[in-house]
């Protein structure tokens, strides 16, 4: 599978300020299919979480109303050069994702 | 008295902040109590946002009680909170565009100059399901997010700030060419 989460986590000083992008289509189950005129089932990711070190940092808890690809910005506190920082996912049919990445 | 009439159910159309300190300070207490008694708490349902990772999903979609599912803000403010108060408040800023074309991507931006800020909820009023988002800021996060979402007709949007002195809000108008399926 292509990686879905797309993550950037910039230190200044003590401060971590994450940009992160997740591909997903975040269906809302009410939309329907152009072409065969079927609804499209409800896809969407329920939950977020992105832990420093093992932890959590902030979790994202979301509905069908987050947009597709859902992007979230945040900062938090007491990184260093050399931590772990780690991004997982899940959705609504099970799916999920993970990404772990080491700080600059 | 403490007012518990529940202000979402005025959702946008009441911004002024009304300030004796004693009723505040009441309503400040209550509304934390009501919020750590609420049902299924984050707090009762094992501490804070300790739960690492997603495998802990399913716990945690019920600790919402169902207020992803409710199909009017008030109902789901009520589930979300149970009840307890939310202060509209300038210490919470609210940035959306006033005109949106398209509804399926709406940048917003929520901030807070609150200390001990738990949560954000994102109420988008006139969606099929209003609850778009809650984002969980613990100790050592800004309580400062941006994001984006869907909104699929003109109306209000809310943010709601959860702290450990109570709730409290802020609200924005967003008009929509093209409403986003939501």
């Amino acid at each position: 599978m292509e990686p879905t989460i797309k993550v950037r986590v910039a230190r200044d000083g003590e401060w971590a300020a994450v940009k992160s992008l997740i591909l997903h289509p975040m269906e809302t189950g009410l939309r329907k299919d152009p072409e065969t005129g079927a609804t499209v089932p409800r896809h969407h990711i329920t939950r977020i979480a992105y832990t420093h070190n093992g932890r959590p940092v902030m979790v994202a808890h979301c509905s069908t109303a987050v947009a597709k690809n859902p992007w979230l910005t945040f900062s938090f506190r007491g990184a260093r050069a050399g931590d772990r920082f780690a991004v997982e996912w899940i959705d609504n049919l099970g799916g999920t994702d993970s990404l772990e990445l080491v700080l600059d | 008295m403490p007012d518990f009439t529940p202000r979402s159910a005025r959702l946008g159309r009441e911004q002024s902040v009304t300030n004796t300190s004693r009723r505040t300070f009441l309503q400040a207490g209550l509304a934390a109590l009501a919020w750590l008694l609420r049902p299924g708490s984050f707090i009762a349902a094992g501490g804070g946002v300790a739960a690492p990772g997603v495998a802990a999903g399913a716990a945690s979609a019920a600790a919402f009680a169902g207020a992803f599912d409710a199909t009017t803000a008030p109902d789901a403010l009520r589930l979300l909170y149970g009840g307890a108060h939310i202060e509209p408040s300038p210490a919470v800023s609210l940035t959306a565009p006033q005109r949106a074309d398209n509804g399926a991507d709406v940048p917003i931006a929520v901030a807070a100059t609150l200390e001990g800020v738990r949560a954000i909820a994102i109420v988008i009023e006139k969606n099929p399901r209003p609850l778009a988002a809650v984002y969980e800021t613990p100790d050592g996060t800004k309580p400062e997010i941006t994001c984006r979402i869907k909104i699929a007709e003109s109306c209000t949007v809310l943010a709601v700030v959860e702290t450990a002195g109570g709730l409290f809000s802020a609200a924005a108008e967003v008009t929509v060419t093209q409403g986003g399926c939501a």
